[in-house]
């Protein structure tokens, strides 16, 4: 018995190893959805050769920039996620060719990460394989770009100061609007706070609910709806959420914005380019470009969106974060999904950007 | 008759041992800090003195009738004192009060402030006397406020147990305002105040093409009181075209924002910074 | 022998009451501070402080920070031990209790201080809130020690300008100087 069952888990370990690689190693996908999803399950275990096999277009697609499309560079958001899912829908298919409309989803720190494309699926003899769409890399040319924009560090009180000595104080800031409003079960609260002050500050925006008994029935804070760090005279929006907290419960609304002095560079500058409003199908998306004005690669892009009414009220606030990172003078188009309810009373909007990057020379 | 006055004399005899108070001592009710102290005693021979003071406890020996004298060094910090005379069983209070006045202690607030601002500026002086007591006399205290170069705000105003505050404006200039506060010639540690400058007045831009697009710059921009906004602060440039909404959040250099926009034929062009609103274009016809 | 008058016996006896009555009532007062020690009884009038309105939360916290201040100047003077200061007193204040625990180790003489409450009165409050007067009239019973007798005992009312400012979680006492009066 002793010897038994160490027989018995070497041999169901050897068993489950070869099952799981004849998966992956089915090289004859005899449909184009099985071709899609031959690619993307060698893609998800990040066997970049595996998945190229299932390319038709090998000799059209560089195998580097193909890798670095699925796996992320530069320190994107996409270089940090992993794929998780993938939906396909045939939308026409012949004997010889298909288009197979692939819906991506990737696992990461900010929550899932969608992508959708329409692929081409041609048949090369008995199996079927994917043509991938040739993006060329853009290539930043070599130049010296000089940043010579503001920084600030702080210095605070010592110790040894004398108890009559001031410390530098915090940036004032204030919010400039607020809308209290329910959607999906549970009240919101959305507005825009500016950083009044001359320097920058890391902001952070605390809202109670508090009931018709006058109790506090709920308190949170802002997340990832607002840029936290803030130049002088910047706007952000922010929207706090109350999950299961209806608004007739809700008596009146207590908001406090914090502060603190945080060093910060005035660096980079990403500009939010072409914006609009478009109908995709059944549903209304924001779509742009950032560029980033500056000479470092910002790594993990995060927009924000401000929706305002036809009075200037703030109706929603929504984000998404971009997993390409944003080279140097190099455009990149974002999307942003609006709520339905929402869409028909959008009279204007203001698109923010929010970056993330990786420390840089000299920081 | 006898037996009773025998009774009595033990009986006085006993009250005395279990409860006396005998002996004298005598203090001024006050004096003032640094300054020497006379104690006078009764009776005869030696004691112990015993002095319990804020800061300190020593203990002295005295001979009883004759006049002790408390070194100035032992009374520096104002407050209640007691003097004991142990075994004598004789005690006394005084009090040593503050000193002349010839040091301040100042707490000025804010750090920083928009420049001409009513009342945007408060000062606490404490006035202390060397020995660093509060001195509690009404003591006229001048605030003084100015950057460097222009003229000073001053008030004067009097201590109150201690405390003497003020309310002031901030100067038009930008800066670090000097602020200090004094008391005849004694003058406190400078507090700096850094002056900075309000919202933007006047935002104006002007647009002219350039290789890639619409170069847009601001003139020097400056707030109400001609002060330069600093550098860093955000501008929005915003461009309404055929193609849809472009921003750029540029900073402030060198007193000037400026950005590149995408080329269009025609567009609208509007600049802000934080809640200001410049000017606005129209590219493309009637420029 | 011959036998005392019964007056007289009478009389000695009430003497001998008395004096014993007044021996116990001694050695008593030696034990007092054991029944009163943490008897801290702190009253807060805010009316006519300026230029500031003190608000209610610290009032409250002035109240509950002026106490344990007292709380730990007495146990601090008691065991000789200025560590216990730490977190109530600061600056000026803390300096010169510590400098008296100091003395009082080297003169082996104590002062014991028993805190019979307080009355305060706030006379200022600063504009940004970063300092606050106070008037305090304080009932306190103070004892001499010279090592572990007692050498004087007086119940006193005293007159103190009190300083305190805020730190991160409390209210500490900065100055605390006994005046002849207000």
């Amino acid at each position: 018995m002793k010897r038994v069952l160490p027989i018995v888990v070497i041999v169901l370990t050897v068993v489950f190893v070869a099952v799981g690689t004849m998966r992956m190693s089915q090289s004859r996908p005899n449909t184009p959805e099985g071709a899609v999803h031959s690619l993307f399950d060698h893609a998800k275990a990040r066997d970049w050769a595996g998945a190229f096999r299932f390319v038709a277009n090998s000799k059209d697609v560089n195998r580097s920039d193909f890798e670095s499309e699925l796996a992320g560079r530069n320190g994107s958001l996409r270089t940090y996620s992993s794929l998780d899912k993938v939906d396909t829908a045939v939308l026409h298919h012949n004997a010889n060719e298909a288009l197979v409309r692939t819906a991506l989803s990737y696992s990461s720190a900010v929550g899932p990460l969608r992508d959708s494309r329409d692929l081409k699926v041609v048949r090369e003899g008995a199996e079927w394989k994917v043509v991938w769409p040739v993006q060329r890399q853009p290539k930043v040319p070599p130049q010296v770009i000089p940043v010579n924009y503001l920084r600030w560090d702080v210095v605070a009180r010592g110790e040894n100061e004398d108890w009559g000595a001031q410390n530098v104080d915090a940036p004032k800031v204030r919010i400039t609007s607020m809308n209290a409003v329910e959607k999906d079960g549970g009240t919101v609260i959305m507005g825009e706070i500016v950083n009044e002050d001359t320097v920058p500050g890391f902001v952070t925006v605390n809202a109670s609910l508090v009931g018709t008994d006058g109790s506090v029935i709920g308190e949170e804070t802002s997340f990832d709806k607002m840029s936290h760090t803030l130049l002088p005279k910047e706007i952000s929006p922010f929207r706090i959420d109350f999950p299961g907290i209806q608004l007739k419960n809700v008596k009146s609304v207590r908001m406090q914005p914090n502060s603190m002095l945080v060093s910060a560079s005035a660096d980079p500058t990403i500009g939010v380019l072409h914006q609009q409003l478009v109908t995709d199908g059944a549903k209304k998306v924001l779509r742009g470009e950032l560029i980033n004005q500056s000479g470092q690669t910002v790594n993990i892009p995060h927009v924000l969106a401000t929706y305002y009414d036809n009075n200037g009220k703030v109706i929603w606030v929504n984000d998404a974060y971009v997993d390409k990172a944003l080279l140097p003078m190099t455009p990149q188009p974002f999307e942003i999904a609006v709520r339905q309810d929402v869409a028909p009373n959008v009279q204007s909007y203001r698109v923010t950007v929010n970056h993330y990057s990786i420390a840089r020379p000299g920081q | 008759m006898r037996t009773r006055s025998v009774v009595l004399m033990l009986a006085a005899l006993a009250l005395s041992a279990a409860h006396v108070r005998a002996a004298e001592i005598s203090v001024p009710k006050q004096v003032v800090a640094g300054k020497d102290l006379s104690v006078r005693t009764g009776g005869s021979g030696e004691a112990t003195l015993i002095l319990a003071g804020p800061s300190h406890v020593s203990r002295h020996q005295v001979r009883l009738g004759e006049q002790f004298m408390l070194k100035g060094e032992e009374l520096r910090r104002a407050g209640r004192y007691i003097v004991v005379l142990e075994g004598g069983d004789a005690s006394a209070a005084f009090f040593v009060t503050a000193d002349a006045p010839s040091n301040v202690a100042f707490l000025a607030q804010p750090s920083r402030v928009p420049a001409a601002r009513p009342d945007a500026v408060s000062g606490t002086a404490f006035v202390m006397d060397r020995y660093d007591n509060l001195v509690t006399a009404p003591t006229p205290v001048k605030f003084e406020l100015a950057v460097p170069g222009t003229a000073a705000e001053t008030r004067t105003t009097t201590s109150k147990d201690g405390v003497a505050w003020v309310r002031m404006p901030s100067g038009r200039r930008e800066g670090p305002a000097q602020f200090t506060a004094a008391i005849g010639n004694v003058v406190a540690t400078k507090r700096v105040v850094q002056q900075v400058a309000t919202e933007p007045c006047n935002l104006r831009m002007r647009a002219k093409p350039s290789k890639n697009g619409i170069l847009v710059e601001t003139d020097p921009i400056r707030d109400c009181s001609g002060n330069a906004v600093p550098d860093g602060t955000i501008v929005t440039f915003t461009q309404v075209d055929g193609n849809g909404k472009s921003t750029v959040d540029a900073r402030i250099k060198r007193g000037v924002a400026r950005a590149e926009l995408p080329p269009a034929e025609r567009a609208t062009i509007s600049v802000a910074s934080g809640v200001v609103v410049g000017n606005e274009i129209r590219w493309g016809g009637g420029r | 022998m011959k036998r005392l008058p019964a007056g007289t016996l009478r009389f000695a006896l009430l003497l001998l009451v008395l004096t014993a009555l007044a021996a116990w009532m001694f050695s008593l007062s030696n034990n007092a501070l054991a029944a009163n020690d943490n008897d801290s009884r702190v009253q807060l009038n805010v009316a006519g402080v300026g230029p500031r309105q003190i608000e209610d939360t610290t009032e409250q916290a002035i109240v509950r920070d002026y106490g344990r201040a007292w709380e730990a100047m007495t146990a601090a003077r008691e065991q000789n031990r200025p560590d216990l200061l730490a977190g109530m007193f600061v600056g000026y204040a803390i300096d010169e209790i510590t400098q008296a625990i100091e003395s009082q180790k080297r003169e082996n003489t104590r002062a014991r201080w028993v805190d019979r409450g307080h009355k305060l009165q706030a006379v200022f409050y600063s504009q940004e809130g970063s300092a606050l007067q106070l008037r305090d009239t304080a009932q306190v019973e103070i004892q001499v020690l010279d090592g572990n007798s007692v050498v004087h005992t007086e119940n006193a009312t005293i007159n103190y300008l009190v300083l305190m400012t805020p730190a991160a979680d409390r209210w500490q006492v900065r100055m605390l100087q006994a005046v002849p009066s207000f």
